[in-house]
């Protein structure tokens, strides 16, 4: 009796779903991935992400509290503003995303004074390219070795420029960690270059961990600039 | 009211910190099963010398105070609930008034300022037992001091460990020092302060990168970039002299218990790998991995026969532990995948870590050396990294960025008593305390 009570039930719940129209699971899932693939909009058009976002956690509480016609409503406009955010975000891309200086920052701060070394700005990157990396990773990604090849080819035009590779980490994890970290990343720049027919001699690592950020927020496209590979002319 | 008592007792003997006082000093239980003591500490009372413009009340009552409140063992009365005037009773407590507020015990402070001298009195009383509780010297007399409040702080700090002893059996961990690094723009620059967060002092002032320092022995090691890339130094009578300087990274710094090696990373030969050096000259002694990942942070068992460290050589970094030869290196913890700083408890059986979780937030676990088992010890309370046992092993300081800004905290090892130390902005990142 009881496997039987059972096997109608399970049988009926789709029947039961469907007359009393069920979530909106796809719609949810629907708009979720495209908040989340949203980090520009997030930073470049913060107010109307927000706005995104306010509609479709108002689609959740409604989906929890049982009203998924209602749900339904918040979720489209939910994709709408969050669409529109993309849009706005796009516009404003190149203003947004330019480095900037917070103007209470003593400039003199952005100085360097500790001595040799230190000074990642002494020198300059003749015609090399900057290089990025995954989170938490130390292989290079396709853009990486395209970056690279070209890279190799400046070596290669100017033979007597020495090289110093700078790895970097973006901030979160532990300071040590992140210093080996920038290390790995700096090591294997090193042997794609020597792959690539430079003299492992002309180039040298120093990691720099988490300490020299150019990106100083606190976004994923904050990160994305911190995890990189610098180059220095000695 | 005894069976209480009793339950009472038996919960304190599991938690670090036991009842010693069979004289009559009563346990309540307070939030959750965590057993207080209650104590009254009034102010410091002027006993007939010149008037107080030094700050000599805040000095004696006012360290005591703080220093129980962060030992996490007691519940402190508040003040407006005294009755009569604790000053009118001078250092004879009238027990009658104490035992009408609930309190156990009492503290009581009297100075006489005489000069750029002052007469100290500290003294701890049961209010049950209705009895002055007889402490080791310094504290079985007044003691002449120093008109300064660093010198009181630290004459108050060692009472509070004798209070802490004479209820616990252990001392408190006052007069320790921790070490930390405060960023101020692109510098970074040591700094020594006390548990309690004040007497806090700058160890250098390069206007570079100096991080990640350890005290032990009487001496600092550090790593800094004022001569190029991240190389070792050892500060010690006021000097920082070179200690590893191979190609690559030199970082960390673990001074074994016996003082005979001092656990690093290096990348010379290519990835970072742990190595022993002499604690003097910096020779290598040892190399312990080798591996094609990364692997740094080591961190001394007390007995040091084993070192824990931190690997990424399973794809995400993760607490090992092997020998103190490098054999036997097997993973400890499988949950979460972003392991790090561990440090190995001075009582043996856990290493504490910083674990990132499935939110990107970093919050603070201890994993047992015997079964591997995981205690979560903040959460919900912004990102909480980097901590270091007391010496005793009964504490941990962290930083959290609870209040905004990273700011250093003490917990008691569970976890249950959390406050902050430091006094200063901040921000304060990677504390290690002195062993």
């Amino acid at each position: 009796m009881r496997f039987l009570t059972r096997t109608l039930l399970v049988a009926l719940a789709p029947l039961v779903l469907i007359a009393c129209g069920g979530p909106p699971t796809d719609l949810l899932k629907d708009v979720s991935t495209t908040l989340s693939g949203s980090a520009l909009a997030r930073k470049c058009a913060p107010e109307e992400y927000a706005a995104a976002d306010r509609m479709f956690k108002k689609a959740q509480k409604q989906i929890e509290d049982g009203d998924n016609d209602g749900a339904e409503v918040s979720l489209k406009a939910a994709k709408q503003l969050a669409l529109k955010a993309q849009q706005k975000a796009e516009a404003r891309r190149a203003e947004c995303e330019a480095p900037k200086v917070d103007p209470d920052t003593d400039l003199s701060d952005l100085t360097d004074k500790s001595g040799p070394g230190l000074d990642a700005t002494d020198g300059d990157s003749g015609g090399m390219k900057t290089v990025y990396f995954d989170y938490n990773a130390f292989d290079l990604t396709p853009q990486a070795k395209d970056t690279m090849a070209r890279n190799a080819t400046w070596m290669r035009n100017n033979p007597s420029a020495q090289v110093v590779i700078e790895g970097h980490c973006d901030n979160r994890g532990s300071t040590e960690y992140n210093l080996a970290l920038g290390e790995k990343r700096g090591q294997i720049v090193r042997k794609y270059f020597t792959g690539l027919g430079v003299d492992p001699g002309r180039l040298s690592v120093v990691s720099y961990g988490e300490e020299q950020p150019t990106a100083f927020g606190e976004t994923e496209a904050d990160h994305a600039r911190n995890r990189r590979a610098e180059f220095r002319v000695r | 009211m005894r069976t209480l008592i009793c339950a009472a007792i038996v919960l304190f003997a599991l938690s670090p910190a036991h009842a010693q006082d069979e004289g009559g000093i009563e346990l309540t239980v307070g939030v959750g099963d965590l057993v207080l003591f209650n104590l009254a500490v009034p102010d410091a009372i002027n006993l007939g010398g010149e008037a107080d413009t030094r700050g000599v009340t805040e000095a004696l009552s006012g360290t005591i105070a703080r220093d129980l409140k962060i030992a996490g063992y007691f519940n402190l009365i508040d003040k407006k609930a005294f009755l009569g005037d604790p000053n009118a009773e001078g250092m004879n407590p009238n027990y009658v008034n104490w035992i009408n507020i609930g309190t156990q015990g009492l503290i009581k402070s009297g100075y006489k300022i005489t000069g750029n001298q002052v007469l100290v009195d500290l003294r701890l009383y049961s209010v049950d037992g209705q009895r002055r509780i007889d402490l080791p010297a310094p504290y079985d007399n007044p003691a002449t001091l120093p008109l300064d409040p660093a010198k009181l702080r630290y004459h108050a700090h060692g009472f509070v460990n004798e209070v802490i002893r004479h209820f616990t059996k252990s001392p408190g961990f006052f007069n320790t020092r921790i070490v930390a690094v405060r960023p101020d723009g692109r510098s970074k620059e040591l700094i020594m302060v006390s548990p309690d967060g004040l007497d806090e002092a700058q160890l250098t002032s390069t206007g570079g990168i100096n991080m990640l320092p350890s005290l032990g022995g009487g001496r600092i090691y550090f790593t800094s970039f004022r001569n190029g890339g991240a190389h070792l130094f050892v500060l010690t009578g006021g000097e920082a002299r070179p200690f590893s300087s191979t190609k690559g990274l030199n970082t960390g710094a673990a001074l074994s218990p016996d003082g005979r090696s001092v656990a690093v990373t290096l990348s010379k030969d290519g990835q970072p790998e742990i190595y022993l050096l002499d604690p003097n000259t910096g020779a290598i002694q040892k190399r312990l991995t080798n591996n094609w990942a990364i692997d740094t942070s080591p961190s001394w068992s007390p007995d040091g026969r084993r070192l824990a460290f931190v690997s990424d050589r399973h794809g995400s970094p993760q607490i090992w532990t092997m020998n103190a030869d490098g054999s036997d290196q097997k993973r400890i913890t499988f949950q979460g995948e972003y392991n790090q700083t561990p440090d190995w408890s001075p009582r043996g059986d856990k290493i504490a870590f910083t674990a990132r979780d499935e939110r990107n937030v970093f919050d603070i676990f201890t994993v047992s050396v015997d079964d591997g088992s995981i205690e979560r010890l903040t959460q919900n309370q912004g990102n909480n990294e980097e901590p270091t046992w007391s010496p005793d092993g009964r504490y941990l300081a962290f930083t959290s960025t609870r209040t905004g800004t990273s700011q250093l905290w003490i917990m008691t090892g569970d976890g249950r008593v959390q406050n902050r130390i430091s006094v200063g902005k901040g921000p304060y990142i990677t504390p290690f305390w002195g062993r």
